[in-house]
């Protein structure tokens, strides 16, 4: 059920048109926000509080409702399980998945395979406090058809878990959708993809997860040298919340292709600045997973506009490039 | 014809460069001599070029030696007890999360 952000009041004074412009032509930019609930949390969409379309936005989280659908490994009639339910080594699959599994190839090749979508196996394997025998032979390949699908070949064995890849490109196609707005955020359950109009900024915050009620640090995204509209993605991966205890043994959902287990690195969370949200939450699970150290050696091939990092000794660490984004002066160079 | 072709890109090629050469010399050259008593200020864009010494390699006179396995330089947030809320309402949280 999608549910509009409603306000027994009006949020601003009635004014006239120039007035308006005159309000919130600069600086950050107050959210209206439409949510509803999808691929197991939450998805909002927020747009300027002072865009008047409504319609839009509703048509958009719908829309990322029936994508999400096909991507999802809850359900047994998505197109995701019925690939991993297919016992052959060739499989046919539609646009929406093919999609996303390219975008999972992409996901491994700018994260030195850090990130790999071919381990549905292992993370089950940690729900239950196990591992599995082994991870070789996890290759497949895509090869497109007419209209968008693929054929899928893929060695014995090989099961797909999207993940974060499936919501950070849902992010960044309903992104698409809303064109029309200078101003806008994509928000599938923490992995965002921006718009921003220029001149203007979106105040996002990165969340701690040792305390929700209060924030690591809030960022400005915007971009002062643009002239028009500039994209980004704002995406924060993390060893938090989906955790498991397995006689006292913890393991979570973010699997270390190396190892075939949960990963041990000194990152609790990390949150990447990158100009896609499919691109930022790609290099955000490969920072927790590949620790502080090379983590930032990896933000730094990558491109990454900025990150924020958590350690396990409670450091909040941002590559120097993160300055431009960083709001208040709580910070010290180190 | 393929001679023709060689010779009408050759062509193209050389006005090309000759515009260049004439560009980079029309800026070079100040148009107006600077005011007397002013300083004139020239700003110049110095390309850093980064090179990876093998051992036994010695860098040149005046090159700065950065150490590739020292960790990266990077800025330390430090967090505030009570952020401002007044006109945040977006997080970015980790997957799953349940905000209060």
């Amino acid at each position: 059920m999608i549910k509009p952000a409603r306000s027994s009041k009006r949020p601003w004074p009635r004014k006239s048109g120039s007035e308006t412009a005159a309000l919130f032509g600069t600086g950050p930019i107050y959210p209206r926000s439409f949510s509803t609930r999808s691929m197991g949390g939450r998805l909002v969409v927020h747009i300027a509080l002072e865009d008047r379309r409504r319609k839009v936005p509703e048509v958009v989280l719908s829309r990322i409702n029936r994508w999400a659908d096909r991507l999802t490994r809850h359900s047994e009639y998505s197109d995701l399980a019925r690939l991993n339910a297919d016992p052959g080594q060739s499989v046919v699959v539609r646009p929406t998945l093919a999609r996303a599994l390219r975008a999972g190839t992409l996901a491994a090749q700018e994260t030195g395979g850090l990130v790999n979508i071919t381990l549905l196996d292992a993370r089950l394997a940690a729900e239950k406090g196990q591992s599995v025998s082994s991870l070789n032979g996890h290759t497949y390949s895509i090869t497109d058809t007419r209209r968008g699908g693929a054929i899928i070949e893929r060695a014995p064995g090989v099961h797909f878990d999207l993940d974060g890849v499936g919501k950070g490109l849902l992010s960044d196609r309903a992104l698409g959708l809303l064109e029309r707005h200078t101003s806008a955020i994509v928000d599938a359950d923490g992995d965002m993809a921006i718009r921003v109009a220029a001149g203007r900024s979106w105040q996002i915050a990165v969340a701690d997860p040792r305390n929700l009620a209060i924030d690591l640090c809030v960022l400005a995204i915007s971009d002062p040298s643009a002239t028009g509209s500039v994209q980004f993605g704002v995406a924060t991966s993390g060893n938090s919340v989906h955790r498991w205890e397995h006689n006292g043994l913890v393991s979570h959902h973010l699997i270390d292709p190396r190892t075939g287990l949960s990963a041990r690195s000194d990152v609790v969370q990390a949150t990447v600045i990158a100009r896609s949200a499919s691109r930022a939450e790609a290099l955000a699970k490969a920072v927790v997973i590949a620790g502080s150290y090379a983590g930032l050696n990896l933000l730094e091939k990558a491109g990454a506009l900025g990150a924020i990092i958590l350690t396990s000794s409670g450091r909040i660490l941002a590559p120097l490039n993160t300055d431009r984004y960083l709001i208040a002066d709580r910070r010290a160079k180190a | 014809m393929r001679f023709a072709l060689g010779m009408g890109g050759l062509a193209i090629s050389l006005t090309i460069t000759r515009f260049i050469a004439v560009s980079a010399v029309g800026i070079a050259a100040p148009a107006q001599p600077a005011p007397a008593g002013a300083t004139a200020l020239t700003s110049v864009t110095r390309p850093v070029n980064y090179v990876a010494l093998l051992p036994g390699q010695t860098a040149p006179p005046g090159a700065t030696v950065i150490d590739a396995t020292a960790p990266k330089p990077v800025i330390v947030v430090t967090q505030a007890t009570a952020p401002p809320r007044s006109t945040v309402t977006i997080r970015t949280t980790q997957s799953g999360t349940v905000l209060p």
